[in-house]
């Protein structure tokens, strides 16, 4: 029985980070630690233990998976494994994407509030 | 080297503990994102850049292994789910097996516990017998043994009142030191110095905390109140520590304790200068070692010590071979000697633990039998490239999950076993409890169990079920290999074991369990109906020895009027309870025999039930101080005269045993002075009364000796009092009608103890039908024990024969035919097993009956139970045998011959 997106919420920011990574792009390990780093000016580092232990267990729960398309062979480091978004896991990120999009909602609409009551 | 050079060491290092299956897949990428990141990280972070590089893998190495426990657990748990008939009989047997193990240790341990609250119990020691207060005052001088000495005599019962109600309360009459030895602390007020030794003082009490919680409502400013004692004011002086019931909780628990040095008035035993009396041996002595003085000296110099008493005052004894004295483990709920402790240890150990070995055996069975049913998928994961000690940890999870899933309810069901076996009142005249209920200690030993016998029955079925033999396996589509059929397989020898044990277990059991049956309801020779009990003393409740004499004779004379009362009388001993040393010698010409001793007032044989055959029974005059007169039963009659007319001859009585009756039942030694005392002493006979049979066990009729009861017993009275026996006329309650008749003679007498004689004979049983149920239960565990072994092994062969079966069934066997095949294994195995285990039973019976009771071997050979008992097994057995039989038949010839 296919795991519903919904159970999923709300995802570790771990999970968020690698899953967004892989949003566009299939990648290796070393270029999700690399994609996060820059993605967040170097305030988040997914060191490589916690970097795999988060694909292990996104592979375990079916959001992600080994991706069978490779870069050009001249780029290819034959020894990498690249991951990609399963439909589960696209459909995860969207849905905490779109929670996240709520919340930022609900903050802006309260500030509006505090606003006008000065 | 460069640090990013160690740190990239440390960090392979670590990586290396990762478990297997992460390692194999993600273990080359970890070290080589790491290789490529870490120069970046040395040179963004430094030094504490790599600490939280190494510190990342240190936390993940455990998290990982703490995952996949839990993925086992799940997975574990799923199986278990999907096979719940295998689930519920490993979870009750190994339930049952923990359950008894636990109450084996619980039994254990509440018999060898500490006395709670004292420091360094095991320097104290206690002499097996009690002494005289004088001989204890020499050991007391005995200043390089002991560091402090006590001594005490219980029990005492005390006629205590709180709040104007009077309550009979036990407790010690102690020397001083008696707290300060033990070494325990007032939870309030003080203990006792030795000014409270001072004659002529206002007496001092200390109660205990649970009868200050009880009776005193926790009263915090209880220290320096009076509490009457016996009908005298006393001054309590402190209240024990919590828990706290004395030096002997067990046997002698005590709510109360006064000084030694207390007016005789306020407790009786003190009477007649005890204190300074050779011959009244009734004070327990217990003492504390000096460190570094063993037992064994400590022995040798009590013995030299005790030899020269003997010598110099010319007592009993003098001329005695070896030891005098014999030192206990007084540090302990119950005293025992060193020695004995392993024997304790040891019975309660291979007790217990051969339960649980039955127990364990049966499951792994049962997991043997289960495995061959899952080769396929331990195949098919082993053959892809699951570990084959990662698939033994799976395996073993699930059955440290069955072993924790049985755990809990046995120790549940052990605590409420305990709680009822704390509860069965033993049939002795003064309160004896054991606290059996299980503790922390218990809770770990059932910790300790689940792990080993979680270890032990599912270590070998997981061994043997991920042996690298994998193609056989996937090929005959999840059956293993076909053999031939194994006459004598290691399993096969375990059942037949087991068969031949579960028969002698229940054999044995159902012996003593129906032969203690068979024996109660034994007391004959008088008349239980309508026959009532109720208690008296009313010394303690402050009357003089006279005045207690002049208020039964009231009473006496009041009661009898009553209109539900068809007779009454007083007495001292009953027809059916455990008497204080209650033997008395008497000599034929050249035997000394021994009968047992009664203490009875005039009416005593009208009331009882009990016919006179010759003579009279007793009159005012014999109770007079001179009179010299007894009645003797039949048996005795027919022991000395052969049955001849025996009233009007005489009769040497004395009493010659020990004094204090050595290896006594616990409250049963009788220090009262008379009865150790007592010369021999010329008595006439002047009538013959039936013979009383009053044994728990059926047993050959004892001679009865009954003396009158005399207005001086009333001074002490034995521990359960006074006894006014009723006969009621039938459908009156005449218990409340002499309540009522008591109250209004003096409201200050407290009656105890009313009870009817068939409650009394109950009580008196209590503790041989807790045995037999006892027996009747282990029984039944072996019984269910030995059906479900052989329903797993007949499971098992007709999963490993499902081939065999399905081409028979392709050639023309018929359904009938097959299952006969199947249940001819089981047949043999139950036949065999029976035979060795009658055997064996037989063997043992006839151990037992030399051991226990005469009436053994008639019961032995009671045929209900030697057919019934294979029957029954047998029966269940087979039935074990048939249900998992029945599916061969259901064995498709067509699925089992494409599995080829």
């Amino acid at each position: 029985m296919p795991a519903h997106p919904e159970s999923f919420l709300p995802l570790k920011p771990h999970w968020f980070h690698v899953l967004l990574s892989l949003a566009d792009q299939d990648q290796h390990g070393y270029g999700i630690m690399q994609e996060v780093l820059d993605r967040t000016g170097g305030k988040v580092r997914l060191w490589p233990a916690t970097l795999y232990g988060t694909l292990k267990r996104l592979m375990d729960e079916d959001l992600i998976e080994e991706s069978a398309t490779r870069p050009a062979p001249a780029e290819d480091d034959a020894r990498r494994r690249y991951y990609r978004l399963t439909r589960l896991g696209r459909r995860v990120l969207a849905a905490e994407s779109e929670r996240l999009e709520d919340l930022v909602r609900v903050i802006h609409a309260k500030r509006g509030l505090k606003k006008a009551e000065v | 080297m460069t640090p990013p050079a160690i740190g990239l060491r440390l960090y392979r290092a670590l990586a290396s503990a990762f478990p297997y299956e992460f390692k194999n897949a993600y273990g080359d990428e970890l070290m080589q994102v790491t290789e490529d990141a870490i120069d970046e990280i040395w040179r963004r972070y430094g030094m504490l850049g790599l600490a939280r590089l190494l510190l990342d893998i240190a936390l993940l190495v455990p998290a990982e292994y703490l995952a996949e426990v839990r993925q086992d657990i799940r997975y574990g748990l799923r199986m278990l789910a999907r096979s719940p008939g295998f689930t519920a009989v490993a979870l009750i047997s190994l339930s049952l097996g923990i359950c008894i193990a636990t109450c084996a240790y619980s039994e254990l341990s509440g018999m060898l516990r500490d006395l709670p609250g004292v420091p360094d119990p095991d320097q104290l020691v206690s002499l097996q017998l009690p002494s005289s207060y004088p001989a204890y005052q020499r050991y007391r001088a005995l200043n390089d043994v002991f560091s402090s000495t006590l001594a005490y005599v219980a029990p005492v019962p005390f006629g205590v009142s709180t709040g104007g109600r009077a309550e009979r309360a036990w407790g010690h009459l102690v020397t001083s030191s008696y707290f300060s030895t033990l070494g325990v602390h007032p939870a309030l007020g003080r203990f006792f110095d030795q000014a409270d030794e001072q004659p002529g003082r206002a007496p001092a009490a200390v109660i205990s905390f649970r009868f200050w919680q009880e009776h005193l409502g926790s009263d915090p400013a209880v220290v320096g109140k009076s509490l009457r004692v016996n009908g005298y004011p006393s001054t309590i002086i402190g209240v024990g520590p919590k828990e706290f019931l004395g030096a002997s909780p067990a046997l002698f628990a005590a709510d109360v304790w006064l000084p030694v040095t207390v007016d005789a008035r306020l407790a009786p035993e003190l009477s007649d200068n005890a204190l300074e009396r050779r011959d009244l041996t009734m004070f327990h002595v217990v003492g504390r070692l000096r460190p570094g003085m063993t037992e064994a000296a400590a022995e040798a110099e009590l013995d030299t010590v005790t030899q020269q008493m003997q010598q110099s005052y010319g007592e009993a004894g003098k001329d005695q071979k070896g030891r005098r004295v014999l030192l206990l483990n007084a540090g302990r709920v119950i005293p025992l000697r060193k020695q004995d402790l392993p024997f304790f240890r040891e019975f309660f150990f291979v007790m217990g633990g051969l339960v649980l070995l039955i127990a364990c055996a049966n499951v792994a069975n049962m997991m043997l039998a289960r495995a061959a049913d899952r080769r396929k998928e331990i195949a098919l994961r082993l053959a892809l490239g699951a570990g084959r000690a990662r698939l033994i940890r799976q395996l073993l999870t699930e059955s440290m999950l069955v072993a924790v899933g049985a755990g809990i309810p046995g120790f549940l069901l052990c605590v409420w076993c305990m709680h009822l076996l704390s509860q069965v009142r033993m049939p002795f005249p003064i309160p004896v409890v054991f606290d059996l209920n299980p503790d922390w200690r218990a809770l770990l030993f059932t910790f300790g169990l689940m792990l080993v016998t979680g270890v032990a029955f599912g270590l070998i079925p997981a061994l043997q079920a991920t042996r690298p033999s994998l193609v056989p396996a996937l090929k005959e589509g999840g059956h293993i290999q076909l053999r031939k059929f194994r006459r004598f397989s290691l399993r096969n020898a375990l059942v037949l074991c087991q068969m031949a044990a579960s028969l002698t277990l229940l054999l044995l059991t159902g012996y003593m369990g129906l032969g203690i049956q068979s024996t109660l309801g034994a007391q004959e020779g008088f008349d239980p109906r309508n026959l009532y009990l109720i208690s008296l003393d009313p010394v303690r409740d402050g009357y003089s020895p006279e005045r207690a004499a002049a208020f039964f004779e009231k009473l006496l004379d009041r009661v009898e009027r009553l209109g539900a009362v068809a007779d009454a009388c007083l007495t001292d001993t009953l027809p059916v309870a455990i008497d204080g040393s209650p033997d008395v010698t008497f000599s034929d010409s050249h035997e000394m025999r021994w009968a047992r001793r009664h203490v009875v007032g005039r009416h005593y044989f009208e009331t009882a039930g009990i016919s006179v055959l010759a003579g009279r029974s007793f009159l005012k005059e014999d109770e007079a101080g001179g009179a010299r007169n007894v009645i003797v039963s039949q048996e005795l009659v027919r022991v000395l005269w052969k049955g001849r007319d025996a009233v009007g001859q005489h009769l040497e009585i004395g009493n010659d045993r020990p004094a204090g009756g050595v290896g006594a039942m616990p409250g049963t030694v009788d220090f009262r002075p008379k009865v150790i005392g007592g010369e021999r002493q010329v008595y006439r006979i002047v009538g013959v009364v039936h013979d009383v049979t009053e044994d728990m066990v059926v047993n050959k009729k004892h001679p009865a000796i009954y003396f009158p009861l005399r207005a001086a017993d009333y001074a002490q009275p034995s521990l359960r009092g006074v006894t006014l026996m009723l006969r009621a006329r039938p459908g009156v309650d005449a218990i409340t009608a002499v309540r009522r008749e008591i109250a209004t003679m003096d409201s200050a007498i407290a009656p105890f103890n009313a009870r009817s004689m068939a409650e009394q004979i109950a009580q008196f049983m209590s503790a041989l039908q807790a045995a037999s149920w006892t027996y009747g239960l282990i029984g039944v565990f072996g019984l269910v024990l030995a059906s479900v072994g052989l329903a797993g092994v007949t499971a098992y062969s007709v999963t490993q024969r499902g081939h065999e079966i399905g081409i028979r069934l392709a050639l023309g066997a018929q359904k009938r035919d097959v299952l006969g095949l199947v249940m001819k294994e089981g047949v043999v195995l139950v036949t065999a097993g029976a035979l060795i285990g009658l055997a064996v039973a037989w063997a043992g019976m006839r151990a037992l009956a030399g051991m226990f009771f005469s009436v053994a071997s008639v019961q032995g050979a009671d045929p209900v139970l030697l057919a019934g008992a294979p029957l029954l097994l047998a029966s269940l057995a087979l039935l074990a045998c048939y249900l998992p039989a029945r599916r061969s038949t259901r064995i498709d010839p067509v699925v089992a011959l494409r599995q080829e």
